[in-house]
Parts: C-alpha cells; structure tokens; sequence
C-alpha cells in the first residue's frame, strides 16, 4: 500500500516520528482514574442506562421547552439523591424503583404520553433521586472525588444526549414508530429488570 | 502555480515539524520567569480551577455584553487579591474550600436560571469566587518562590481564561438559540458535580 503514498506524506510521517514525544500515560493518576471511574459508572449498569437515555427520548417527543427541561432536572435532581445515598440517609425499594423508571418512561414514549409540564419533569425527578441514591451508594474510593464527579455528571449528561439523538428520527415520516418502537423496548427491558429484582426471572 | 514534487516535500517536511514541537528548553528557570509560567500554569492543571473559571465566563456571557464586561474586570481583581491575600494572612483552610464549592453550586444554578443579574452582583460573585480562587492557588507558593512572578502569571491566567469564554460564549449565544440551551444544561452539570463532590466529602469517602 506503501507505494501509493506520495513521498512528500511519506517524508512528514517520517519526520513526525523523529519528533516523538515521551507519552506521558500515567501522569495525574488519580484525576484519570478518577474521571474514567466517574464516566463508565452510569453507562456499566444497564438498568440507569436504559432510563437516561428515555429521558431524552421523551424529552424529544416532547419538544420545547421539556426537550431540555428534562435533561437539566435529571442530573440537578440526581446529584441531591447522590447526596443522600453518600450520607447513607435511608430510601426503600431503590432498585424497584430504578427498573420502575423505565417502565414509565418507556411507556410514556410508546404512547406518546403528553403531560404539563410540571408533571413530566416531576416524574423525571422522583425517578431520579433513586437513580442518584444508587450511585451514591455505590460509590467507590474514588482516586479524585472530583475527577469522578466529572466523569459521572459528563456521561449522565451525553446518555441524555443519546436520547435526544436518537429523537432526531422523529423528523422523518417513519420515525414517530421507530420513536414508539424504542419506547416498548425500554419499558420491557424494564420490567424484565424488575422481575429479576423480584426474583420472578433470573438476573 | 505549478509546485514541483521537491517543493511539496519540503512544504509536507516543515508543517510535520510544525506539528510535533518539542519541549522549549528555554532555561525559565535560571531566568527567574519560571515562576511566572508556574503561577500561569497553576489553576490550569486542576479541575477545580478551570471548571469554576469557565463556569464565570459562562455565567457573564448570558448575561450580555454590557453587564458581563465587568466581570472581566472583578474576577482577576479578585484573585489578585486573593494571591495577595495569601501572602499576607494564614490560609482560611475549610472555609477556603467551601467556598470554592459553593461557587460550583452557586454559578451553575445562575447558568441554569439564565436570569439577567445586576451588574454589582455579578461584579461582586466574580470578585469573591475570584478572591477565593486566587488563595487557592498561592497555597502553591513555597520559600523558593519568586511570589510577584507567580502572582503575575496567576491574575494573567484568569483574565485570560474568563475573557476568552466569556467572548466566544458571547458570540456563540448570537449564533444559535440551541447555544444557550446547551450552556443552561452545562450549568445542572456544573451543579450537580458540585453537589456530588459536597457529598464525598461530607460522607468521607
């Protein structure tokens, strides 16, 4: 394949290499480790997963102003359910109510479930309370608390995202079903979570 | 213009070495203008100087262009003093830091409400946030260190960082409605992070 490069890439490739630097891969550890902890938390459990990005499902079925309602309230909402479950101030039924969560959520968008305001990003917030409960309770020793919180609050952020994303579908003709579609997924992945909680499946 | 295969090579040869500097030798540090790349570098190695910092220019830009200008005046004023201040008096240890928090909390909640503010409070929250910032970053002043240097590069760093993002975040507002959607939401984070980090600490984890 070489020998379709013209010389002149092939001489700044070479020169690029001469001027190497050291990799500095380990440089502030604990601020690296930290954030990546804090990033790959919410996305590693499937059950908080699937629920943030119907949040920005939703909140693009929805449109203005709960489009980006939505995604503030979550994470704002979330941090103060973090802040319980660090301070271990005590929650019933959190994991019922984080598979829960995205039942009403999916269900919410397969049905195209249009609710005031206030009452959307009501239901947005008791849900996530559980799921900063969770995370808070989850905690690890992070190397750099904020570092984690970074990572955390940055991929909570861009799950929303996804969601939104994931709403630009509805601009074409078949994208309100596929929008629907992905509802009936996310509140059956749901409920099958709740069943394992239940113990009614294997987890 | 026709460019031969040699010229090319030549034009390739000078970006690549463009593209890969080294590290300057340039001994700073028998120059005594180390320090002041130290004070300049400080707060721009820590999350939790950079993140409050463009957090403030954020908060200025929403507030337009009449009103967020003082901010690029209050905020390196104040961590100017707060270097000083450091020179001066014993660090106020946990209050220090609280406040440091709170400012995460504090600026994110006003970049989420996105509502217009007075110019003497922003003015007053970019000097206070700014004097408590610059004491945090003097903390990193030992015997050895020239403290004018690193109080120069310190105070330049801040009016740097706040008047470039307070800038492009202005301009970027004028380009697009979603702009300030996205900075709102960057404020929750903001928030948020600072609301996690209150609770490690308070928790001990």
């Amino acid at each position: 394949m070489l020998r379709y490069a013209p010389p002149s890439l092939l001489v700044a490739l070479g020169l690029l290499m001469l001027g190497a630097g050291p990799a500095s891969a380990h440089e502030q550890v604990g601020v690296a480790g930290g954030f990546v902890s804090g990033f790959t938390h919410p996305i590693f459990g499937a059950d908080h997963l699937i629920a943030m990005v119907a949040v920005g499902l939703w909140g693009a079925q929805l449109g203005r102003p709960l489009v980006w309602i939505l995604p503030i309230t979550f994470p704002l909402v979330m941090a103060f359910g973090g802040l319980l479950g660090l301070l271990d101030v005590g929650l019933p039924f959190v994991e019922v109510a984080i598979a829960l969560s995205a039942i009403v959520l999916g269900i919410m968008v397969a049905f195209q479930i249009r609710p005031p305001v206030w009452v959307a990003a009501a239901i947005v917030a008791v849900f996530a309370i559980f799921h900063g409960h969770a995370h808070g309770q989850e905690l690890p020793e992070a190397a750099n608390p904020l570092a984690y919180s970074v990572g955390f609050v940055l991929a909570t952020g861009l799950l929303h995202l996804t969601g939104i994303l994931i709403g630009l579908v509805l601009a074409w003709p078949m994208g309100t079903r596929v929008v629907r579609v992905c509802g009936v997924a996310i509140a059956l992945l749901g409920g099958w979570f709740l069943a394992s909680h239940m113990g009614v499946v294997g987890a | 213009m026709a460019v031969n295969r040699t010229t090319r090579a030549g034009l390739a040869a000078a970006l690549a070495v463009a593209a890969a500097p080294g590290t300057a030798h340039a001994h700073l540090v028998s120059t005594r203008f180390g320090d002041f790349y130290g004070g300049l570098l400080h707060p721009l190695m820590g999350l939790e100087y950079v993140i409050p910092w463009v957090a403030l220019g954020l908060l200025a830009a929403l507030q337009g262009s009449r009103t967020g200008r003082w901010m690029l005046l209050a905020f390196p004023l104040g961590v100017g003093l707060g270097v000083a201040a450091c020179l001066l008096a014993p660090p106020p240890g946990r209050l220090l830091f609280g406040v440091n928090l709170a400012s995460f909390v504090i600026i994110g909640g006003l970049i989420v409400l996105a509502r217009p503010l007075p110019a003497g409070v922003l003015a007053g929250l970019g000097a206070a946030f700014g004097l408590a910032q610059g004491w945090d970053n003097a903390l990193a002043i030992t015997p050895e260190t020239n403290a004018v240097l690193f109080f120069a590069g310190v105070t330049a760093a801040s009016y740097v960082v706040v008047t470039l993002v307070t800038g492009a975040a202005a301009a970027a507002l004028q380009q697009a409605t979603w702009v300030r959607i996205a900075v709102r939401a960057a404020g929750s984070w903001l928030t948020a992070i600072g609301l996690l980090v209150l609770g490690v600490k308070l928790a001990g984890v």
